[in-house]
């Protein structure tokens, strides 16, 4: 069970939002969904969500197609960067809407969400900020108890404090109740500690999916003294290097060896920004 | 295996679409109160003024082509967000324009029955609608129970007609690139009050079209049930064009 993406090619005009996309989306772990702006992330959650029709492939959900499929995309929600509820419809309203079509949006959770981040449930959705209108969206998502959440940028336009509590609140979410999320953002290091399975797409292509843990494995930091730096990572395998005053740090590819550091120089294990900054230009560099 | 949500997606939307209905419905009352209270002073002051009401079938019809075009988008919009296909949203508008058509059918021809009713002897007051001044002219003021059967479904097949009508121009300008949207909302008007009254005035090809125009209202005024054959005729093709537009529509959010 779980998603399954197969062979799925999209154009628009002239450009190739995905060319032949396969991955396998288990049951209940958090995939993050990574790449760069234009790299096909929306494109590919908006046919998940039968928003968008493929030129070719399918996905199944569950087993079943998508195409049409009221039982299945019931058992999908997903919150994209812009707003789909009519214009002038208040956000009390909306979760009302949200309930009638999926049974188990649990409302009173979401006016208890709503208080919580000060969203006024009275005003109109089209009145909101960018930031209230993320929390509305965020609020509809941790409320809606489906078995597949599927969140495109769900912290846009978001202030720290907002953004750390929305993190919270999904972990305390997915705690009590696991379910499959997919987390499309370009704020990686904040969400790199919810997210235990990695997408990473570009220009259409996936390019990594396989599990954070063990994407992460598969490199180091090391940093110190420039100098001592330099010389160290001489004939291994550099994805990248920062220099800041006399500091440089460089993520390594492979396994530290901690008998072969040099004094003065730390090992650390690389970050998952770190990680798709230095795959970002390995692959630019092709 | 049934994959259709309908329910919870033709629950909403009756929700929503029947306040309009019911809006729309208490100022045509409004105005038919007013109407006989006018012709009821008038009568009382031996006034020989005349007072009419016959414009409930062409006001509906009005509304209905506006919530038509107005709703369809709104509806793919929120339904897709909430998990539901097109073709259950399809299926939705299509027995939500039957249902409010019937309700507003059967509700205005109620509206002039009592209107006729309350004012049956009274001089200078006329409570008619389009199916009587077009096809009973030769029976009384007041209505047979056939009759108004009759104009019940000549109105339902005006008002489906109008409806979907609406969602189907809609549906052309949410599918059309920016340059189409301008062609056809050029396009559009310059064809019927240029080329064709034109077109119209020529011999050859305009005589033939002139004709065939001629034959056709010809054969919808002989009688209320070719009226109808006629508009579920285009209903029937409307709706096969609005399906086509909308079975692959992509989801973009409001401007």
């Amino acid at each position: 069970m779980g998603i399954e993406v197969r062979n799925l090619t999209k154009s628009f005009g002239n450009t190739l939002a995905l060319d032949n996309v396969n991955i396998n989306i288990n049951e209940k772990q958090i995939y993050g969904l990574l790449g760069n702006n234009g790299a096909g992330k929306t494109t590919l959650l908006n046919i998940i969500t039968n928003r968008l029709y493929p030129d070719s492939g399918k996905v199944l959900i569950d087993g079943e197609q998508v195409l049409d499929n009221d039982r299945v995309l019931g058992r999908v929600f997903m919150v994209g960067e812009k707003n789909l509820y009519p214009e002038g419809m208040r956000v009390k309203k909306a979760f009302e809407i949200t309930k009638l079509f999926y049974p188990n949006f649990d409302i009173q959770y979401a006016n208890e969400l709503a208080r919580r981040f000060e969203l006024d449930t009275r005003k109109k959705i089209t009145a909101l900020s960018t930031g209230y209108a993320s929390i509305f969206r965020i609020i509809l998502a941790l409320s809606v108890n489906t078995p597949y959440l599927l969140l495109d940028e769900p912290v846009l336009g978001l202030d720290a404090q907002h953004r750390d509590m929305f993190y919270k609140l999904l972990i305390e979410k997915y705690s009590e109740n696991p379910c499959t999320i997919i987390f499309s953002t370009h704020l990686i290091q904040e969400a790199a500690n919810l997210i235990n399975h990695v997408l990473i797409i570009k220009n259409g292509c996936i390019i990594r999916d396989m599990p954070c843990e063990e994407l992460l494995e598969g490199g180091y930091t090391v940093s110190g003294p420039a100098a001592l730096v330099d010389n160290y990572i001489s004939g291994l395998k550099v994805l990248s290097v920062n220099s800041l005053g006399g500091l440089k740090t460089a993520c390594i590819h492979g396994k530290a060896e901690q008998s072969d550091l040099p004094p003065g120089l730390e090992i650390s294990s690389m970050g998952l920004q770190d990680y798709f900054i230095s795959l970002m230009n390995e692959e630019e560099s092709k | 295996m049934n994959t259709m949500n309908v329910r919870p997606a033709f629950t909403y939307k009756f929700r929503e679409i029947i306040k309009g209905i019911a809006v729309f419905y208490g100022i045509m009352v409004a105005i038919l109160t007013g109407v006989i209270y006018l012709a009821y002073i008038n009568l009382s002051n031996n006034n020989t003024t005349t007072s009419n009401f016959s414009a409930f079938m062409v006001a509906a019809a009005n509304t209905l082509f506006v919530i038509g075009i107005v709703t369809i988008r709104e509806d793919i919009r929120l339904m897709m967000q909430n998990g539901i296909g097109r073709r259950t949203i399809f299926i939705t508008e299509l027995l939500l324009t039957l249902s409010i058509s019937l309700i507003l059918a059967v509700a205005g021809e109620l509206l002039i029955a009592i209107g006729q009713a309350i004012t049956a002897n009274w001089q200078g007051i006329f409570i008619t609608d389009i199916y009587q001044l077009i096809y009973t002219y030769e029976s009384n003021y007041k209505m047979s129970f056939l009759q108004h059967l009759e104009s019940i479904a000549f109105a339902f097949s005006i008002y489906v007609c109008a409806t979907l009508a609406g969602m189907l121009i809609s549906l052309i300008f949410y599918r059309l690139s920016k340059i189409g949207t301008i062609i056809v909302a050029v396009g559009s008007p310059l064809f019927l009050f240029i080329i064709l009254p034109i077109t119209l005035k020529r011999s050859g090809a305009g005589y033939l079209l002139r004709s065939v125009l001629m034959a056709v209202f010809q054969f919808i005024h002989s009688s209320p049930w070719a009226f109808i054959f006629c508009s579920l005729l285009a209903t029937i093709f409307i709706s096969i064009f609005s399906w086509l537009l909308m079975r692959r529509a992509p989801v973009k959010p409001a401007k």
